[in-house]
């Protein structure tokens, strides 16, 4: 359990000496030993070299402190075994500074140079005293450090380094050396760093089994490597390795997961359990556990348990990868399976069926069991067939791998479907033509949808075509795209020089600047508006005439980027009719203004003539009257008739004044609207009308209920007791007077009439009833102004209404009117 | 002396004709010497607030006040105003005896204060009898606070 610990954390560290790191938080690297390639970027690539290097630094400054302070345990580790010595520790740190130096990390030439050097100096001096060594010459360089300590602990060596370590001294010195000539030759040097490995590790075994001296062998050097040298030459060794991490065991534990996995457990299990168990095997046999038994059939025993234990785990290991594999293999393969859009399938090298997904039996409505091993051919139209299509696609996939095409297929049911077919020819490793992939996609629906797009473009052009203003598409730059009938008529250009036309070739030159302006201005900000609102625009014709015109705006955003559309309309005419429009306004305007000016004139007129003309009327009548009452006696009869009759006539004119003014006064005066009951108003007329005559006439006046109407008071009361008066005054001859009032209802129209047996009227003149002035009696018969119907009259049209009249002579009258009832 | 007169009625009109009526009218109902004739706005006013020409004479305030609208100098409006502003004459009565029918004159003329309005009539029988009517009613049956 221990000793598993031991392995598990050796591993980390080692591993996260490849990482680069410096962590020896075993947790940090347990998340790393999921994802070993992880990381790369982080990874110092020589940072084992210096580790390695480090370490021996290290253990060669203890060696020199056990000599300094005379400490055996510093410089034996175990008592008995061979110490090492100063010159070896010497030695291994020259050594160890040139690998450093051969590290690729050290770009100086000059560094490399010396590294170069050290190593080569290190090698021949080594060499150097292994021949001595062989040629049986004594010790004198050997004993330069500690002279008197070597030679009182060593008479016989004085120092000297054992013929083990000046041959491994000489090897790893070679190997370093080779590192720096072979760049590209590492294998080499990472066999020679191999062979370094046998020396220091068969003395390590030597060591583990006690009481055997192997580590002094051959024994006629009679003395062995320390176990302390022998660590530093293996640290040395695995450094080279460190050398560089694309090669090798670095490499392995890099590039591959599962060679990463076997090297990093299975390594440290071969390198550590031998060793470990011949330690325990042989401490066993000394304490006397194993007298009958053969120490290395227990060895044996072991190393081959330890075989078993090696292969099955790499076993293990190996299978585990492969389940793996063997499980993202058929997700992959289900994934296919169950793409529903994509119909993917397999055809052998003759066009044959092999496999088959369900996107392709959603698409092409085959199951899986009625379409393997049929020829993929069953998908084509017959002229695709004919064509020989199928076989032809399939050798162009062969020759250029990958075939793309697009067209009608057919599904089982003989239903065609636009697919977008993609063939893939498929090698083996060897690249031997094993079959193909085909991929269809289902675009029926796309292809639809692009006629449906086409078939909408054609109803929009033709919908342009049939506008009835000129219609012009144009882009940014002001390039015509598209342009109507209408346009060429308007313009008089045709389709062909409307398309190489700019939109600016349609204005007067002292549009156009400003027009490229404002193009940009609206391309940045496009709505749709009318185009230079205020401005009088004007378009310009082929051959140079300039028109008016009113133009609509509007963005289109398509594919080629934004468009703009403009509806142009010639408002030629209605630009004629508009100012006709405005000239006739104008003298309406002036017209009411001279009327309004004439009325103010009539007022001042009427108003004098009410005061003015009116008083020398009083002085002759009043003088008239004065000379007939005060001065009678000196008048005869004729005398006393000429001023009657001059009474008269003043009397008559001052009358005309009177009913001249109320006449004119209707049109002035405002008229404010109350109900009105006709029926009292007829009445209290006809009243008023009685009691003036003061005559004792034989009368029937008649009034039925009346509709209540909305009206002015006075004025109604005016022209109603106008035509009262009038009906009283046409009956007077008549024995007994009738007048009946009342009113009919016609389509939801009421009339209401005034009828008398008076001596009516001649009809021929009717056309004058209503006139001023007018009269269609004399005035001997009948008295009268000629006034009376005409303010009637008035003051109906005054209130929304009419009248009219029927009438014979001596056959009485009948006066209708119609005005608005509540 | 003639200012020292009681004058019983004023009468303010610039037609000679329609004053010689008018005093013909009021003389036949019985108003003899005590009838004022005073032709234009302007002496109508020097006479009532005793200005002008008539500073030196003080008559008293008349009974009646005939005035036509259409004066010369000063309208009849005019002087309508200032009688009926002064806290002395405002009970003075005053007739308006005018050629208009205008309602707005008419409207204005009551606006003011005027006591009764009269439309001269051409025909004299109608024009003498509402003098007369007139005349007596406010010389002799009514009570003024002046009187």
């Amino acid at each position: 359990m221990l000793l598993l610990m031991e392995n598990v954390y050796f591993d980390v560290s080692l591993y996260d000496l490849f990482e680069g790191g410096t962590k020896s938080n075993n947790l940090k690297g347990s998340e790393n030993y999921l994802n070993p390639i992880k990381n790369n970027k982080t990874m110092n690539k020589q940072s084992l070299t210096s580790f390695c290097c480090s370490v021996v630094f290290f253990l060669c400054l203890i060696v020199f402190i056990g000599w300094q302070f005379d400490i055996p345990f510093l410089t034996n580790i175990l008592p008995g075994s061979p110490a090492t010595t100063p010159l070896t520790a010497f030695l291994l740190v020259l050594i160890s500074v040139s690998l450093l130096l051969s590290t690729p990390s050290i770009s100086a030439l000059w560094l490399k140079r010396l590294g170069m050097v050290i190593c080569v100096t290190v090698g021949l001096f080594s060499l150097w005293l292994l021949i001595k060594y062989l040629l049986g010459f004594s010790p004198d360089i050997e004993s330069v450090f500690y002279e008197d300590a070597m030679k009182l602990r060593y008479p016989v060596f004085q120092g000297r380094p054992s013929l083990r370590t000046l041959i491994s001294a000489l090897l790893i010195s070679s190997t370093i050396g080779l590192s720096f000539f072979y760049k590209k030759k590492q294998r080499v040097v990472h066999v020679l760093a191999l062979v370094s490995w046998i020396i220091p590790w068969l003395t390590l075994f030597g060591y583990a089994s006690l009481n055997n001296p192997f580590y002094e062998f051959p024994n006629a050097s009679q003395v062995g490597m320390s176990p302390i040298t022998a660590i530093c030459f293996l640290l040395l060794t695995i450094g080279v390795f460190g050398l560089d991490p694309k090669h090798g065991i670095i490499n392995f534990l890099k590039s591959s997961p599962l060679g990463n996995r076997v090297v990093r457990i299975l390594l440290p299990i071969s390198v550590f359990a031998p060793l470990v168990f011949s330690w325990l095997v042989l401490y066993a046999n000394n304490r006397g556990f194993f007298e009958n038994i053969s120490v290395i059939s227990v060895d044996w025993a072991f190393t081959s348990l330890i075989f078993i234990g090696m292969v099955l785990l790499a076993g293990y290991f190996i299978t585990d990868r492969d389940a793996k594999l063997k499980e993202s293999e058929n997700q992959y393969h289900r994934l296919v399976e169950d793409v529903q859009d994509y119909s993917i399938i397999m055809l052998d090298i003759t066009g044959k069926v092999v496999s088959w997904n369900k996107g392709a039996e959603s698409i092409k409505g085959y199951k899986e069991s009625e379409i393997i091993g049929q020829h993929f051919s069953v998908f084509y139209t017959e002229e695709d067939k004919q064509a020989n299509r199928p076989d032809s696609l399939l050798n162009e996939a062969l020759r250029n791998v990958r075939v793309e095409d697009e067209g009608w297929r057919l599904r089982k049911n003989g239903n065609p479907f636009w697919a977008n077919v993609v063939i893939t020819a498929i090698f083996d490793q060897n690249k031997k033509h094993v079959g193909f992939s085909k991929v269809t996609r289902d675009q029926t629906l796309k292809k639809s949808f692009q006629e449906k797009i086409e078939v909408s473009e054609r109803h929009f052009r033709q919908f342009l075509e049939s506008a009835p203003d000129a219609m012009i598409i144009a882009n940014a730059e002001g390039k015509i795209v598209y342009s109507n009938l209408q346009a060429h008529k308007l313009f008089g250009y045709s389709k062909e020089e409307f398309l190489v036309n700019n939109v600016e070739e349609l204005m007067p030159g002292n549009f156009r600047s400003n027009h490229q302006k404002h193009r940009s201005e609206y391309m940045i900000s496009p709505k749709v508006r009318m185009m230079g609102t205020g401005m009088e625009l004007k378009g310009l014709k082929k051959d140079g005439t300039e028109f008016p015109i009113e133009i609509a705006l509007s963005p289109i955003m398509t594919e080629e980027g934004l468009l703009v559309s403009a509806a142009i309309r010639d408002i030629t005419v209605a630009k004629r009719a508009h100012e006709e429009i405005e000239l006739l306004n104008s003298t309406l305007e002036k017209r009411a203004e001279e009327i309004l000016a004439s009325n103010k004139e009539l007022e001042a007129f009427s108003y004098s003539v009410s005061h003015d003309l009116r008083a020398p009327l009083r002085a002759i009548a009043g003088f008239s009257n004065k000379l007939l009452r005060k001065h009678s006696d000196n008048l005869d009869d004729e005398g006393k008739r000429v001023v009657d009759v001059i009474l008269k006539n003043t009397y008559r004119m001052g009358q005309l004044i009177d009913d001249i003014l109320m006449f004119s006064r209707l049109n002035r005066t405002n008229i404010s609207f109350t109900p009105l009951d006709l029926q009292l108003l007829f009445k209290e007329a006809y009243q008023n009308l009685i009691q003036a005559e003061n005559s004792k006439r034989d009368i029937e006046f008649n009034v039925s209920t009346l509709p209540l109407i909305k009206g002015d008071r006075s004025t109604m009361m005016q022209a109603i007791t106008n035509l009262v008066s009038n009906a009283l005054k046409y009956t007077r001859p008549r024995q007994k007077t009738v007048i009946n009032i009342g009113y009919l209802e016609k389509e939801g129209e009421i009339t209401i009439f005034i009828k008398d047996n008076g001596v009516g009227f001649d009809d021929r003149h009717i056309d004058k009833l209503f006139g001023v002035f007018q009269r269609l009696h004399n005035d001997d018969e009948f008295e009268g102004t000629g006034v009376g119907l005409a303010i009637v009259q008035r003051v109906l049209h005054r209130h929304l209404g009419k009248i009219w009249a029927e009438g014979k002579i001596d056959q009485g009258a009948t006066f209708y009117f119609q005005i608005p009832t509540i | 002396m003639e200012a020292q007169q009681y004058i019983e009625v004023l009468l303010i009109e610039d037609r000679f004709e329609d004053a010689e009526l008018a005093i013909d009218s009021l003389r036949e109902g019985g108003l003899i010497n005590q009838i004022k004739l005073l032709k234009d706005g302007q002496e109508a006013l020097d006479y009532l607030f005793a200005e002008g020409s008539y500073e030196d004479v003080s008559p008293g305030l008349p009974k009646l006040i005939f005035l036509d609208l259409k004066l010369p100098k000063v309208s009849g409006m005019e002087v309508l105003k200032r009688l009926k502003t002064s806290e002395k004459h405002k009970h003075v009565p005053v007739v308006v005896l005018t050629s208009s029918k205008e309602d707005i004159d008419i409207e204005k003329a009551y606006d003011l204060g005027a006591n009764s309005y009269i439309v001269k009539p051409v025909d004299f029988d109608n024009f003498s009898n509402a003098v007369r009517q007139v005349g007596l009613y406010w010389v002799v049956l009514n009570t003024s606070p002046n009187s």
